[in-house]
């Protein structure tokens, strides 16, 4: 059997063996998903019942139109005891929430009050906001004295959907959501990101213990060390993929059985855009999942897709043998830190410059880092939804794959040095001669 | 026949000559050892024979053919400094290093099992590395090592590290593997070893080979005409003109023998006569000097080969 395929076959099953691999897999989708439901969870909380307001009615006779929510009890009150509303709070005990007060001219512009003790919750506000606002719109209407004139303001009501069409090169055209897009590119750029981290230490540091106990000098006597470090650095590779794929599945499987469609982007935005475009439609959440597909289809979801795979391998062959090279060097992890930090804050620099690129997709900043290869892995994600020419593509592809493979090629020529180097504090300048 | 041949290898490291014009011969089905202090080259010497690293110049030789790639496969290296996946199942770790060399899965299974139940490990086919002690992963270590039957065995201080039951395990193992045909390469610098399993030696000091030879042959050539006197009642006194006494540091508790040191072109016979007339002489051997002696005496320089 190839040496090659046995190195990358035992990286691989040996990482996605360990619990830890299987516990961060299924835990990181709940914990994304917790992250991004807990705001709504938080303020859908309350705490079990209805909480008492009271309604004070200094005249404006409106104080019967507000009805009771689950959240809230209203309670009517004429008049002010005492002309104070904290007197009023305080006699009534602690039952009292909070205690409102419609001033007699509300329709002129006065403000409504709202008294107690701490903040109230801004539902309360803008029920009573939406409910006065629409009743006294219309008592205005009412007070034209125009006969049917209700009805026909409603007729007049509009309510415009907007859709967006993006021209292509072959005078096609393609309609999508620019959120979607947006946030689509955003999260594969945080996922390139988030990889190329969390996957190039698991690379140092699978290349550190195999140098601290020793295994290396057995298995390069098998295989030549080049063949071991790029096993190591498809293996995880690999295991990325898969956790890739996992995640992708689970998300479908939850978007599915929970019918949140809006899960899909993870962004309130994105649930807002496809509430209203299948709630005009009068159709059920159900459809809204096939909806968020279809937008995301519209946004060439194969196109952004197979760059991610292409710029995600080649990043990490580039960033992964980086990391190779500078495990072999080190006896133990905290030493590796002087060749690591560089590297790490190029790898923010790009997200930096991706999260930049989302105001200017076209911007020199843009152009200049999606061609470099240290930073286009990130930033072409970004850049993509927005549309480029296949040759810039094509192009920055071929640089990120040229520049990777010299890598692979120079930490090659670092990595069989250093894995037989033990107990010596290695340099730069060491690794430069190195290469030599 | 010569199984390995290195020729005038020469090794360089930055500012420092690891092997110096280094040549030896090792007979095909030998023990062959490779002696040296720390330091002196030994490792980077097997380096570059199991194609790790490269020599600078000179050339490797294997059974009649100069050292190519696929060599590896026939060659079963015990490094010292030795270690496994800690994580890994034994059976696991011993079939990916099995493959590695080029076995069949099917063929190393069988293999395997063979080794596991030879040093009693099959029950503990299945725990990771980290559970073991650290005999069993020695032994875990060793069927690694030879498990794809290579012709030729590098084992860099085999010993460092057994208890004295394992090494015995060990050493019988290794004479085993010599009479199945393995020529063998032994690292070392425990001379009590070499003296018990090598058939023959070259000694490295600062990156150059000092001595070399048959090991036998090599301590008769450092030997320094002492000699081991024993007769009934009485001691033996100097008799100048034909022997001293060797004021003696070796002496044993329960050793009545004494020792003595022949003055330069005196006959044994003579000795030995005149011994026989003034004492009753129970016995007499030459001594020759231990491998420990031969290598400490080397590597301080006094002789060349």
């Amino acid at each position: 059997m190839n040496r090659l395929f046995l190195i990358i076959r035992r990286e691989y099953l040996n990482i996605v063996a360990r619990k830890s691999f299987i516990v961060m897999t299924l835990l990181i989708p709940v914990l994304s998903l917790l992250c991004m439901a807990a705001p709504a969870l938080l303020m859908g909380l309350n705490d079990g019942e209805r909480k008492n307001v009271v309604i004070v009615d200094e005249g404006s006779q409106l104080a019967d139109v507000i009805k009771d929510t689950d959240e809230y009890h209203f309670m009517r009150a004429d008049s002010l005891a005492n002309k104070n509303p904290r007197n009023f709070y305080e006699s009534a005990s602690d039952t009292v929430y909070a205690v409102v007060v419609l001033p007699r001219n509300l329709a002129h512009r006065e403000f409504l009050s709202v008294f107690s003790e701490k903040p109230v919750q801004s539902s309360l506000v803008s029920h009573l906001k939406d409910t006065f606002d629409e009743e006294l719109t219309a008592r205005n209407i009412e007070t034209l004295g125009i006969p049917g004139i209700q009805e026909k303001v409603d007729e007049c009501k509009a309510d415009i959907k907007v859709s967006e069409i993006q021209w292509r090169d072959e005078g096609e055209e393609e309609s999508g959501s620019a959120v979607l897009s947006q946030i689509l590119g955003i999260v594969l750029a945080m996922l390139a990101y988030m990889f190329v981290l969390m996957y190039g230490a698991m690379i140092m540091n699978g290349v550190i213990e195999e140098k601290t106990n020793r295994i290396v000098e057995v298995i390069v006597s098998s295989c030549k060390p080049v063949e071991l470090m790029l096993g190591k650095i498809i293996g995880v590779a690999l295991v990325g993929l898969t956790q890739l794929f996992i995640w992708g599945g689970l998300t479908l499987l939850v978007s599915t059985a929970f019918g949140f469609g809006g899960l899909m982007t993870g962004m309130s935005d994105a649930t807002e855009t496809i509430n209203a475009m299948s709630a005009a439609r009068g159709e059920t959440l159900p459809v809204e999942l096939e909806e968020v597909i279809r937008t995301i289809a519209g946004v060439k979801i194969g196109q952004l897709m197979i760059s991610f795979l292409f710029f995600g391998i080649g990043g990490f062959l580039l960033y992964g043998s980086l990391f190779a090279a500078f495990g072999s060097a080190v006896d133990q992890p905290s030493d590796a830190s002087q060749f690591t930090t560089p590297v790490i804050m190029i790898v923010i620099f790009a997200l930096w410059a991706g999260m930049a690129c989302i105001e200017n997709p076209d911007g020199p900043l843009a152009v200049w880092c999606s061609y470099i290869p240290f930073t286009s892995p990130i930033v072409m994600m970004v850049r993509i939804p927005y549309g480029i020419p296949m040759w810039e593509l094509i192009a920055s592809v071929v640089l990120l794959y040229g520049t990777a493979f010299a890598f692979v090629w120079l930490a090659g020529r670092i990595y069989r040095r250093g894995i037989l180097m033990y107990g010596k504090k290695v340099s730069i300048m060491d690794i430069f001669r190195w290469i030599k | 026949m010569n199984y390995i041949e290195v020729k005038d290898v020469v090794k360089d490291y930055d500012k420092h000559r690891a092997l110096d014009h280094v040549s030896m011969d090792v007979p095909e089905g030998c023990i062959y050892g490779l002696l040296g202090p720390n330091g002196a080259g030994k490792t980077s010497l097997i380096r570059i024979i199991n194609q790790i690293t490269k020599a600078d110049s000179g050339e490797i030789w294997l059974n009649g053919e100069l050292l190519k790639p696929e060599d590896v496969r026939n060659m079963g290296y015990l490094p010292e400094e030795r270690g496994l996946y800690k994580k890994m199942k034994i059976a696991d770790q011993i079939m990916y290093l099995a493959q590695l060399k080029g076995m069949s899965r099917r063929d190393a299974e069988t293999e395997m099992q063979a080794w596991l139940d030879r040093f009693e490990l099959t029950e503990w086919r299945n725990k990771k590395v980290e559970t073991l002690s650290k005999g069993m992963a020695q032994k875990v270590q060793f069927i690694a090592t030879v498990i794809h039957r290579p012709k030729l065995l590098i084992f860099d201080e085999p010993f460092s590290g057994f208890d004295p039951v394992n090494a015995e395990i060990l050493k019988r193992e290794i004479l085993r593997l010599r009479d199945n045909g393995a020529t063998i390469l032994f690292s070392t610098h425990n001379m009590g070893s070499v003296e018990e399993v090598c058939e023959q030696i070259s000694l490295i000091n600062h990156s150059r080979v000092v001595l070399q030879g048959d090991v036998n042959e090599v301590r008769h050539r450092f030997k320094k005409h002492i000699y081991a006197v024993n007769v009934r009642d009485g001691v033996v006194l100097p008799e100048p003109g034909m022997f001293t006494l060797k004021p003696d540091e070796t002496h044993r508790p329960g050793d009545m023998s004494t020792y003595i040191r022949l003055n330069a072109g005196v006959n044994i016979k003579d000795v030995i006569s005149c011994l026989n007339e003034k004492y009753e002489l129970t016995g007499f051997h030459e001594i020759l000097p231990s491998m420990n002696e031969v290598f400490i005496e080397a590597v301080n320089g006094k002789e060349k080969i």
